[in-house]
């Protein structure tokens, strides 16, 4: 029988009937753990305990993958070479990845969260990253499920002292998304930053919860979004910034531009500070409307139709975050995947 | 430093915490059920519909749960809230003819001194019901129509009370507008016929004198088309030991091309539990400004809302929030966008210190058809130290390809240079916090009529008192 779970809590929520509390999303009875044949090796029962590190989607989630035997898999990754993640996505499929940055190292991740348009059913990919001291964690991740796939993206990160975890994170077309991330800033001057760009249509939902949770000193955080909606898409975004008491001169900050295309999308946007910490800076700014007539009318001065102008802003949506991708190989890899999602259109 | 005069006199703590005996009042027993209820509608012998509709809120009421979102009210406990005391006396309109204990707080508090230099009429509630209402001969003779809800009631404007009793707030929005729907008492109608501009506020005033007592008053103001009018509403309550309630509603109604300006410095006891609701429907190039202070209660839920309903229509929030010791105070806002080119502009400021806890939240709607909406909304929190809580949790509801919707939040603390160049300047340290406190407020402040800007700053510094070391 499918589980119907709760994930993307808010905490501390608001008003029902915004109904931005959380999101519900039923899971199938049966899922099964994508194998990954290179580069990562099983933990054992005692390894996967010591992975306990907590997620933007949360612990029902966690429950559910434990019920199913979704063991995390460790990635022996552990140099500058970009590692790539390209799961398989069968219908109903999962995979948990850990990922140990050992002290004074930089890792490279690229994930590939996408499936052929015959893929039906749900997509869960997780991964944990345990950020040592002075370690760098670039993440990058372009999400592009087919049609038929449903995907749950689901990050958690301890973050040491003076390490720095970057995701960027390009979410293009596809299926219904949800996505969590959580930063535990657990290391003085620990920093985590996030670059998300979207381009959502079609009646497509994304889901976001993002928490940033502040617990040392001088700990940094950052959160910039940028998209374009159109077409029926429905798009939540909760973003937490959470100043915990004994995070002095911890500073975090969240941005989101959305660009809404036409009178048929439902944007929520959620940005959440929370704080018991004298003395921290934080603050959080929005931007959301169509675009600037006089940039329309500028482009299309220039000849190019009102159409292309705004697959032009779409574009820059998404090239806004992958212009924070730090390792060229991913760089290289996203912008040909963005450059071809618009010759297909 | 020297002490400031205002209307509230040279204030200190000790003018709102003075106790009076209950003397010879009516009090209704503890507790919530169809007799007690019954038992309000024969003390204000109710027409019929309404007590039907007491009876129905008090039927939603029991259904409804408890708020899971906001701050805890286990504290509070129904069973021991007394929702009705009557006063030994009725509504006069002289001072001179209000029994004397009454008529002392009420001057401690400096309203009889207030209408005289700066209102056009007052109304003036404890406990239960008015004891006191006035307003102003050259105001009454523009047809303005200001009085006591209970006599609105049953008078000659009982059908258009009737009309919009209720119907903003309706009693299935929450439990405690259902609650309030069950035992409401005391208040004010305000209508403000066409064309009319009402240049001097008119104030209602809320002292809710009884221990372990609820006060429901209810509050319903329609300015006609054209009309102009700014309507001020204080409240003040002793402390006690025990929970008291305040559950008031306030329905707005701002016709085409009117105004409405509604201030509120709230600051009650902090034994008590503040759960109010306020709503404006705005119509038609109509404009609707708020300008709320929240300084007292133990807990409090307020967040007045504005329907902006008609095309071009406006909304301006302005508020603060100061949560102390023991205080949990949850406000803020909600704005709901439908008619055309409507705009919003909400400024929030709060101030947690001494172990208080501010919660600002907000929602801003903007439905489909609201083409060419705007909306900005800023807050901003201090923490004065680290062991308060301060959260901010807003909410964008954007449904539209036409609006044009910011948005910012920022939270921080007192700087410490700031603090050290005032002192270098000869200010104490508590001073020198209190004067910076005082600076971020003042967008709030210069909102205000003079006298409740500096009541309101008294306030701020009487909270900042002791908060250094």
């Amino acid at each position: 029988m499918a589980e119907n779970i709760m994930i993307n809590s808010l905490v501390p929520p608001t008003w029902n009937r915004l109904k931005v509390n959380e999101a519900f999303v039923e899971l199938p009875e049966k899922i099964n753990m994508i194998s990954q044949d290179e580069g990562v090796v099983p933990a054992d029962d005692a390894g996967a305990d010591a992975w306990n590190i907590e997620t933007g989607c949360g612990d029902e989630l966690s429950a559910y993958l434990n019920a199913q035997g979704i063991k995390p898999l460790t990635a022996a990754a552990n140099s500058e070479e970009l590692f790539v993640v390209k799961p398989a996505f069968t219908a109903d499929s999962a995979q948990v990845l850990c990922f140990d940055a050992t002290e004074g190292k930089t890792l490279n991740i690229l994930t590939d969260l996408s499936s052929g348009d015959d893929v039906q059913g749900t997509g869960v990919f997780r991964i944990l990253i345990r950020a040592r001291e002075n370690s760098v964690v670039n993440l990058t991740q372009i999400l592009r499920p087919g049609k038929g796939l449903r995907l749950i993206n689901d990050i958690g990160t301890q973050v040491s002292d003076k390490a720095k975890v970057n995701l960027v994170q390009v979410f293009t077309g596809g299926s219904d998304i949800y996505a969590g991330y959580r930063s535990e800033l657990s290391g003085e001057d620990a920093f985590a930053d996030c670059r998300i760009g979207l381009v959502r249509g079609e009646n497509e939902t994304l889901d976001m919860n993002y928490v940033m949770k502040h617990l040392a000193p001088r700990s940094k955080s950052e959160i910039n979004v940028s998209g374009a909606l159109s077409n029926g898409a429905k798009k939540t975004f909760r973003g937490t910034i959470d100043f915990v008491r004994g995070c002095a001169g911890a500073e975090g900050a969240e941005n989101e531009s959305i660009l809404i295309l036409d009178d048929t999308v439902i944007n929520k946007t959620v940005p959440l500070i929370l704080c018991t910490e004298e003395n921290v800076a934080g603050s959080h700014g929005a931007s959301i409307g169509k675009p600037a007539e006089e940039m329309l009318y500028y482009m299309m001065s220039r000849g190019i139709d009102r159409k292309r102008a705004l697959e032009i802003l779409e574009r820059a949506s998404l090239t806004a975050a992958a212009a924070h991708i730090e390792n060229a190989d991913a760089l290289e890899y996203v912008m040909n995947i963005i450059d071809e999602n618009r010759e297909d259109d | 430093m020297s002490e400031e005069k205002t209307f509230v006199e040279d204030i200190n703590r000790s003018i709102y915490d003075v106790i009076d005996k209950e003397n010879n009042a009516t009090r209704l027993k503890e507790g919530l059920n169809e007799d007690i209820i019954r038992q309000i509608s024969d003390e204000k012998d109710d027409p019929d519909w309404m007590r039907e509709f007491r009876l129905k809120c008090l039927k939603l009421y029991n259904e409804l749960q408890v708020p899971q979102w906001g701050p805890g009210i286990e504290g509070l406990d129904m069973d021991h809230i007394s929702t009705y005391v009557r006063p030994k006396t009725d509504m006069k309109n002289t001072w001179d003819d209000v029994p004397e204990d009454i008529k002392n707080t009420f001057e401690r508090l400096g309203i009889p001194e207030a209408e005289r230099a700066s209102l056009a009429g007052v109304g003036a509630q404890y406990d239960s019901e008015l004891v006191y209402h006035n307003v102003m001969k050259e105001v009454e003779e523009q047809g303005v129509v200001y009085t006591d809800f209970e006599s609105a009631l049953k008078g000659e404007y009982s059908d258009m009370v009737r009309e919009h009793f209720m119907k903003l707030l309706v009693p299935r929005d929450h439990k405690f507008n259902a609650l309030h729907g069950a035992v409401w008492s005391g208040g004010s109608f305000v209508y403000v016929p066409k064309g009319v501009k009402v240049s001097i506020p008119l104030q209602s005033y809320f002292r809710l004198n009884a221990k372990g007592a609820g006060q429901f008053e209810h509050t319903l103001i329609i300015v006609d088309e054209g009309a102009d009018l700014h309507f001020i509403e204080g409240c003040s309550a002793p402390k006690y030991n025990v929970a008291n309630l305040h559950s008031g509603c306030v329905e707005l109604f701002v016709s085409k091309n009117a105004r409405l300006r509604y201030s509120t410095i709230e600051n009650w006891s902090k034994n008590m539990y503040n759960l109010n609701s306020k709503r404006a429907i705005v119509e038609e190039n109509a404009r609707m400004e708020w300008v709320s202070g929240s300084f007292g209660s133990h807990t409090s839920y307020l967040y007045p809302s504005t329907i902006l309903k008609g095309d071009n229509s406006t909304m301006e929030y302005t508020g603060i929030t100061f949560a102390g010791e023991g205080q949990d105070l949850d406000t803020g806002m909600k704005v709901v966008h439908v008619g055309r080119n409507t705009s919003s502009v909400v400024n929030t400021k709060s101030i947690a210190k001494s172990g208080g806890v501010s919660t600002t939240r907000t929602s801003v709607q903007v439905m489909s058809g609201a083409k060419g909406a705007k909306s900005v909304v800023s807050c901003e929190s201090l923490m004065v130290d680290n062991i308060s809580r301060s959260d901010t949790i807003p909410v964008m509801d954007i449904r539209t390809d036409d609006a044009d919707i910011g948005h910012e939040a920022s939270i921080g603390s007192i700087s410490d240079d700031a603090v050290f160049y005032l002192m270098s300047r000869g200010l104490s340290e508590e001073d020198a916090r209190a004067l910076i406190v005082s600076g971020f407020a003042d967008n709030v402040s210069r909102e205000l009529p003079m006298e409740y800007a500096a009541e309101m700053n008294n306030l701020i510094r009487l909270e900042m008192k002791g908060s250094i070391g």
